[in-house]
């Protein structure tokens, strides 16, 4: 238990668990709001969600029965990767906030630099624009910290010199090889507000 | 601050010889060594169970990998089996 208890501190200052609960492909209803409220029992603190799980509301729900404070429990929710466009990250939000049933998120992440069915496609232009919507809820008070998720390096070279504030978590695939993969990835001194990979070794030519 | 998710690969780590090797030698299972591993390394991990014993289990990491264990778990590479989990991957 004592890992649950354990946590890191974010660059607007709150504590972040080391250790949160994954929710993707639980069903809304029963299934989900049963895992969730199993997983608080036992001691998870971080609960991660999405719009595109499409059980936000079970999430909510089990975070708002738990009887802990909310300020005790951190929760992550997600920008549809399809919403490209200002007004349409202003909208899934707004749905995702009504869905959850909570005053504010911990953390919300754009989920990925890409619509699901057109990965890889060149959305740097619309990251920017989706990252203003994602600066203006940080200030709304309603999200405590703004991130992204599945973004590589490029990704997230190409967002920074339009931030205002800069992502604050990056979510990756665990499982990523190359200059993605979590593990090869560093804090960069001189700023505590985001990571990047660190160079790939050169192979020794022979 | 970076977040690893789907520590386990899909469920594809359960079956890796020598990550069940290093796991035996702890006592604990494939998963926990793959969540301690990336705890380790100073990711926020974020695991998904959906049994009160696996969400259990994936909390129980009161144990610490060695600078040598790590290092083989760094020095290991996605194989081509892996290579099935990629479109799957992004979530």
């Amino acid at each position: 238990m004592r890992v649950l208890t354990g946590a890191y501190t974010l660059s607007n200052g709150d504590q972040i668990p080391k250790i949160g609960f994954g929710t993707w492909l639980l069903k809304e209803g029963d299934e989900c709001y049963n895992a969730v409220a199993d997983a608080l029992r036992l001691g998870y603190r971080l609960i991660d969600t999405a719009r595109a799980y499409h059980n936000e509301a079970s999430v909510g729900r089990a975070v708002r029965d738990s009887g802990i404070p909310r300020e005790q429990i951190y929760v992550t929710s997600k920008l549809p990767a399809e919403a490209k466009d200002y007004d349409k990250a202003v909208e899934e939000f707004e749905t995702t906030m009504s869905e959850i049933g909570l005053d504010y998120l911990d953390l919300y992440l754009v989920h990925a630099p890409w619509p699901w069915n057109e990965v890889g496609k060149d959305c740097r232009e619309e990251n920017r624009q989706i990252w203003k919507a994602m600066e203006q809820f940080l200030a709304s008070g309603r999200v405590k910290a703004i991130g992204v998720s599945n973004f590589d390096p490029d990704d997230l070279a190409s967002l920074l010199p339009a931030c205002e504030t800069k992502p604050m978590v990056s979510r990756l695939f665990a499982g990523s090889s190359g200059s993605t993969r979590p593990t090869q990835w560093r804090r960069v001194p001189s700023t505590t507000s985001w990571w990047r990979p660190t160079p790939r070794s050169r192979t020794a030519s022979s | 601050m970076v977040e690893a998710y789907s520590p386990f690969a899909h469920g594809l780590i359960v079956n890796h010889p020598e990550i069940a090797d290093i796991a035996a030698r702890y006592d604990v299972s494939a998963p926990q060594l793959c969540i301690r591993y990336l705890l380790q390394k100073g990711a926020v991990v974020l695991p998904k169970a959906t049994t009160t014993d696996h969400i259990q289990q994936n909390a129980d990491l009161d144990f610490e990998i060695s600078g040598d264990d790590m290092a083989v778990l760094d020095a290991m590479r996605d194989t081509d089996k892996h290579q099935d989990a990629m479109e799957f991957r992004w979530r």
